[in-house]
This record gives C-alpha cells, sequence and structure tokens, in this order.
C-alpha cells in the first residue's frame, strides 16, 4: 500500500475528528464517524492515531513534507496541519520557513521572507484582467508557468489589492496618488469637509455627512469637530445626535412627529423636514419603540433600526419601562450618562472621546428619568398632572448660565458583560414600585403645563400654536419647575409638547435640555398611562 | 505702457512668464512684484503640469477681474462656465496637486474651485465604502469599528 493511500485512509478516517480544525463541543462519538467513502474500520483502534506518540507521529508526517513538496500536492501538506492540534503543531515544526526551505507552504508563507540562499528569487507571475480590475498572482511551478497559468492561485493577495482597485463606474486612477487623501494635511481636508457639512444640511442629504465621518479616523475625527451638536447647530446628524440636548435658542423647538401602529404595537419617531412632513410622512427616520406587556408592567423598547426592535438588538439604545397601573415611569438608558461630559469648548475633551469609534462600556439600563400620573385636584374633571424627573439634568441647566450633560458617543452595547458596579444598575422589577430617587435635589424637574378652561368652548385649552390639532387627553406641555423659589422666565419656556393631528399621528417638539431619546420616551408614557380624565 | 513680465520656474524646471497681475492673484508671490522682475522666481513645490493649470486659472481670472463692470454679470456667468469646465475635466489626482499648490501660493479663488470639486465628488458617493474607493482610502478601523459605523450608517440611509 502505498504512503500515499494510507495517509489519505487515515485522513478519511480521522476526517471527522474536526471538520472545522478546533471547534468545541464535538461529541466523541460523533468524532469515529465514517466517511461513506471509507472501509469501516474498528472505533477503537481509529483514535490510536490521534493519540500516537509524538516521535512517531513525525516520521509519518516528514515523509509527507518530504514527498509533497511542489504545488500542488503541496496541500496534502496543508491537510494534514488541518486534521487536529497534535498533527498541527509537528507539521509546523517539520514545514520550514520560506527563508530556508525556498517553499511556500501556508498561506502565513506569504507574510514570510523569501528564499535567502544567493541564487534562488521564487518565481511568481501576475495576471491582470482588465475588465474587472483584478490583479492574481501565482507561484511558478515551472519555466513555463506564466505563459501556461498552471500555478497556485492565491486568493489573498486578490483581496487586498481590491480594496484599493477602483469601481468599474470610476476612471482608473494611480492608486498611489489616489491615498494622498487619506494623509492629506487636516487644515485642508477639513476645508473639503466643512463645505460638505454646510451643503448638506438637511436631510436626507446629511446623510452625506454621516459617510464621510465613516471613512476613516481621520476623516472621522475631523467631521465630529466641524458638525456641531444640536443644542448649537439645531440639526440632527448621528445617532448620538438623539441623545444630546435639543436647541438653545428660545424660539426654536425640534420639530418632530410619531406614527403609531397599533396592529404591531410600534411608534416610530421622525425628524419633520417641512411644515407637512407629518402628513405626508415624509420626515427623516430616527427612533422606533415597541410595546411588550408583563404581567406586572410594560416596557418600551426603544431602538435606532426601525424594523429591529428588540432587547437583544445591536441597535437597542434604552427603554421605558411602567408600573402595572400605568402611573409610574421609569426611562432607562442602555448606556451611562456621564455627568462629567458637559459641552465645553476645550479641545482636550472633544478629541477624548473621539479616540474610538465606540468606547467598551458594560451594558445595562441606567434609570434617567422618572414620570410620574396623577390625578388632578378635581379629580377626573380635570387635566391629569404630569411630573418628569430627569435624573440625569441638573435644574440648574434651564438657567441662562447652566449646561446639560452630553453624550458623545454611542457605546457598543456589549450584552456579553455585565457592569461590574451595582451604582446605576436597575434591578429586574417584579413589583410595583420602581426605585425612585429620594429626594428630586438639583434635579431638573418637567411638570405640565396648566391648561386655561375656556368658558365658551367649555374644555381646557392649550396653545399649541397649530402644532397639534385633534384634542386628545394624551396632549401636554411640559415646563421645568422652578427647584425653589419664584419661577423666573426660563420657567415660562415650552421644552416639550406633543399631541395628535391625526388618527395615529402625533408631533413631538422639544428643546434643551432635553435630547430625542428622552422627549420620545416622555411621550410614550402618555399613551401607556391610564389616568383619563373627562 | 509695457507690462513688466515675471518667470516663474516650477519644482522640475519648467519656465512660465506671466505678466504682474497673474501674480499679484497669489498672495504668496504678491511681494515679489516688488524684487524679482527680470529674474527667475523658483517654486518649489509645484511641479510643471500644476503651475500650467493655475497660471491657466490666473489668466482666465485677470481677464475678466480687470474688464468693464458694465459687462460684469454675463462675463460674471461665462467666467463661472469656464470654472466648471476648467475643473470637472481634471482627475481627481491633479486636483488634490492644485490644492496643494492653490494652497501655498494663497490663491483663494482656485482653492474655493478645488475643494468644492472634492466635495460634489463626495457628496455624490453612495455611502462610505465609496467615498474610500473613489479617493483610494483604505479603511484603518478594526473590525468592531467598522460594524460601528455600518450600523450608523444604516441608521441615517434609513
Amino acid at each position: 500500500m502505498s504512503f500515499k493511500s494510507l495517509i489519505q485512509e487515515m485522513r478519511g478516517e480521522l476526517g471527522s475528528i474536526s471538520r472545522k480544525g478546533f471547534g468545541f463541543g464535538r461529541s466523541r462519538s460523533q468524532r469515529v464517524v465514517q466517511d461513506s467513502c471509507v472501509v469501516p474500520v474498528d472505533a477503537f483502534k481509529q483514535s490510536c492515531w490521534a493519540t500516537m506518540p509524538p516521535e512517531l507521529l513525525r516520521d509519518v508526517l516528514v515523509r509527507i513534507e518530504a514527498s509533497e513538496d511542489t504545488w500542488p500536492s503541496r496541500k496534502n501538506v496543508v491537510a494534514c496541519a488541518g486534521v487536529c492540534r497534535n498533527w498541527r503543531a509537528l507539521v509546523k515544526e517539520i514545514v520550514k520557513v520560506p527563508q530556508l526551505s525556498s517553499k511556500l507552504t501556508f498561506p502565513i508563507s506569504l507574510k514570510q521572507p523569501g528564499p535567502r540562499a544567493s541564487s534562488s528569487l521564487l518565481q511568481c507571475y501576475i495576471i491582470r484582467n482588465r475588465t474587472n480590475q483584478t490583479y492574481h498572482l501565482y507561484l511558478a511551478l515551472n519555466q513555463e508557468s506564466d505563459t501556461g497559468d498552471a500555478g497556485r492561485a492565491w486568493e489573498y493577495f486578490e483581496e487586498r489589492i481590491r480594496r484599493v482597485v477602483q469601481d468599474s463606474c470610476v476612471v482608473p486612477v494611480d492608486a498611489f496618488k489616489q491615498s494622498c487623501w487619506a494623509t492629506m494635511p487636516p487644515e485642508l481636508l477639513r476645508d473639503v469637509l466643512v463645505r460638505i457639512e454646510a451643503s448638506e444640511d438637511t436631510w436626507p442629504s446629511r446623510k452625506n455627512v454621516v459617510a464621510c465621518a465613516g471613512v476613516c479616523r481621520n476623516w472621522r475625527a475631523l467631521v465630529k469637530e466641524i458638525v456641531k451638536v444640536p443644542q448649537l447647530s439645531s440639526k440632527l446628524t448621528f445617532p448620538i445626535s438623539l441623545k444630546q440636548p435639543g436647541p438653545r435658542a428660545s424660539s426654536s423647538l425640534l420639530q418632530c412627529y410619531i406614527i403609531r401602529n397599533r396592529t404591531n404595537q410600534t411608534y416610530h419617531l421622525y425628524l419633520a423636514l417641512n411644515q407637512a412632513s407629518a402628513s405626508n410622512d415624509d420626515g427623516k427616520f430616527l427612533l422606533a419603540a415597541k410595546r411588550f406587556r408583563r404581567p406586572t408592567c410594560t416596557d418600551y423598547i426603544i431602538s435606532l433600526s426601525s424594523d429591529d426592535v428588540s432587547r437583544g438588538s445591536s441597535s437597542y439604545i434604552g427603554k421605558l419601562r411602567s408600573n402595572f397601573l400605568g402611573t409610574k415611569f421609569t426611562v432607562y438608558d442602555a448606556q451611562p450618562t456621564n455627568p462629567g461630559a458637559q459641552v465645553t469648548r476645550t479641545r482636550s475633551t472633544r478629541l477624548l472621546s473621539l479616540k474610538q469609534v465606540s468606547p467598551r462600556v458594560p451594558s445595562g439600563n441606567y434609570p434617567v428619568s422618572h414620570i410620574s400620573y396623577e390625578l388632578n385636584v378635581l379629580g377626573s374633571r380635570g387635566p391629569r398632572r404630569m411630573q418628569c424627573v430627569m435624573d440625569a439634568i441638573p435644574a440648574s441647566a434651564v438657567e441662562p448660565a447652566g449646561t446639560a450633560p452630553t453624550q458623545t458617543e454611542l457605546v457598543h452595547t456589549n450584552l456579553d458583560m455585565f457592569p461590574s458596579f451595582s451604582f446605576f444598575r436597575s434591578k429586574s422589577v417584579r413589583s410595583e414600585s420602581l426605585p425612585q430617587p429620594a429626594q428630586n435635589d438639583g434635579l431638573l424637574v418637567l411638570k405640565n403645563k396648566a391648561p386655561r378652561w375656556h368658558e365658551q368652548l367649555q374644555c381646557w385649552c392649550l396653545n399649541f400654536n397649530g402644532r397639534v390639532t385633534v384634542a386628545s387627553v394624551k396632549n401636554f406641555q411640559l415646563v421645568a419647575a422652578p427647584e425653589n423659589g419664584p419661577a423666573g422666565p426660563e420657567h415660562e419656556n415650552v421644552i416639550l409638547q406633543f399631541g395628535k393631528v391625526g388618527k395615529d399621528v402625533f408631533t413631538m417638539d422639544f428643546q434643551y435640555p432635553i435630547s430625542a431619546f428622552q422627549a420620545f420616551t416622555i411621550c410614550l408614557s402618555s399613551f401607556d398611562t391610564k389616568i383619563a380624565c373627562e | 505702457m509695457t507690462k513688466e513680465m515675471f518667470t516663474l520656474k516650477s519644482s522640475d524646471g519648467f519656465l512660465f512668464v506671466v505678466d504682474e497681475a497673474v501674480v499679484h492673484q497669489s498672495v504668496t508671490l504678491s511681494p515679489m512684484v516688488q524684487d524679482c522682475a527680470g529674474r527667475e522666481y523658483p517654486i518649489n513645490n509645484v511641479t510643471g503640469k500644476i503651475l500650467n493649470l493655475v497660471v491657466e486659472y490666473c489668466k482666465n481670472h485677470v481677464v475678466v477681474d480687470g474688464g468693464d463692470s458694465s459687462s460684469s454679470s454675463s462675463s460674471g456667468d461665462a467666467l463661472k462656465k469656464w470654472d466648471d469646465e476648467f475643473i470637472t475635466q481634471m482627475d481627481l489626482s491633479t486636483v488634490y496637486d492644485l490644492i496643494m499648490a492653490a494652497n501655498y501660493l494663497i490663491i483663494k479663488g482656485l482653492f474655493d474651485l478645488a475643494c468644492q470639486r472634492v466635495a460634489d465628488e463626495i457628496a455624490a458617493c453612495k455611502d462610505h465604502e465609496e467615498i474610500r474607493a473613489t479617493l483610494g482610502i483604505v479603511s484603518d478601523y478594526t473590525a468592531e469599528e467598522e460594524a460601528e459605523v455600518l450600523k450608523e450608517n444604516e441608521w441615517a440611509f434609513d
């Protein structure tokens, strides 16, 4: 029996030991299952090849390495290295690096220095394909290899070159000079990116700004410097913009709208692009929420993805949880609000967060606000009373010199990691009472503006400035409640207003110091609460 | 009145003879008007190919800038049309060199024109992958970061 066929048989018998090389969890019984084309052998004797004493196995493998010394048969050496760990270790010992052997065996050989002896250049050849702009590198097996194209193709080269090769619709350009765009002096690249940021200032073309931030690290850092936070620009650009406070100028509420879908219990939030956006539904998608009823509470899961709205999704942003009665709600953020990350002008604080695309932080649920609904003093004959305690925003934020915390990057939510500290961890709640801060000391509290009773119309009225057109108990306007002492002018500003304009269409307008995410969750609570009024 | 002529020498030895009005368009070169008439002025980081384009731009802009104000709106349109054609027929690596040259020589109009060409090119790309392919930029993100970028872009394109 030739050596080759003996090896074939051994390989065939051991074929099932690890098809993937080093897969976990394969049961031992599975390991001795036969290939259909191999003569069945005694199962006990089979496993001995896997546990053969190394010095003896080495003798076998050395013969293979020596006999299969040129391609295509050199693939047998590679095959032996793939059988199991013992075999791999031995083959890797036996096979010498190209520098010493003048042979290419494994893919890693392509990353190792070539033959060192003075007259032995390793001969290869390249075939260019102009139609699809690819280049293939081959090892020459003999003198006529390049004309006969009988060499060994290495797929890896093709992959790397493809990355810098043009789309078929773009005129091919000098590859070296092209990469100059990646290393362009930042002050000049900035000039280019600033123009893009200025011209693509509304959706949908604002996506081009996001695309620029995705090109490479240099570009991302510059784009993030150029794009101002919503508080200053009144624009939403990146997903993180949804977690940052809205516009601060006194008359600039950011106009959005919500579409409710009763069949699948979902709510989609959109940025209005013009006055008629809500009716035409031509806005920019921002967030989606889905309602999950549980025995003792209801959860609204919030996601960046319009169709993947689940707790386990990588687009999960946070959730709203209500108590059983629907009178108290807690908003949870999937990432912590860092009270230290205020919006400042210093370069160092800004650049700190730009080092990575997404810093790793333990995923969890960090309570960021508590919402409660109560009956009016007039009982159900008056509008209900709403109160939102914003755990993450100080009451001073609404004062002229105040600031609100601003998240700067969306974290990569790794659901395998558990928070190592329990400071912000919320317990899985099975009872009605949700964790609440003992006092609202220093925290911003939003209360709903009291409607006026209109004697002639015989109804409660709030001035929504035309943004709400259908009377509904869900409609509300929230203002900042004074911490203590008299109300100042800053407590007159409507920070969030929400109201019905159609059967399943609602407008949501908000501004600093709350973010789009917080505004959305507060509005969702209005859908759910059971406190009604006549 | 005879015009003063100046000789500009590119980094690879090409000579361009231009008049004062052309030189004045470059903030960097303007001061040399006093010193260098008749002598070659070397421009060490601009090649002949690019300097040729710079000079062409400046020559064209002299004609209109010094022109009669009553015809300025139509000549303004004609100039804009010329600018558009001028910059659009260039390939991107030439545009890059032109940005560098216009930056060094401080020729604002040319700098703006070239930057805008690139900005337009980028804005026309459908996503960040296409921007990379067009400009030949290789991503330096880790696989994880790339996934985050993809997610961010999915949201933007939703």
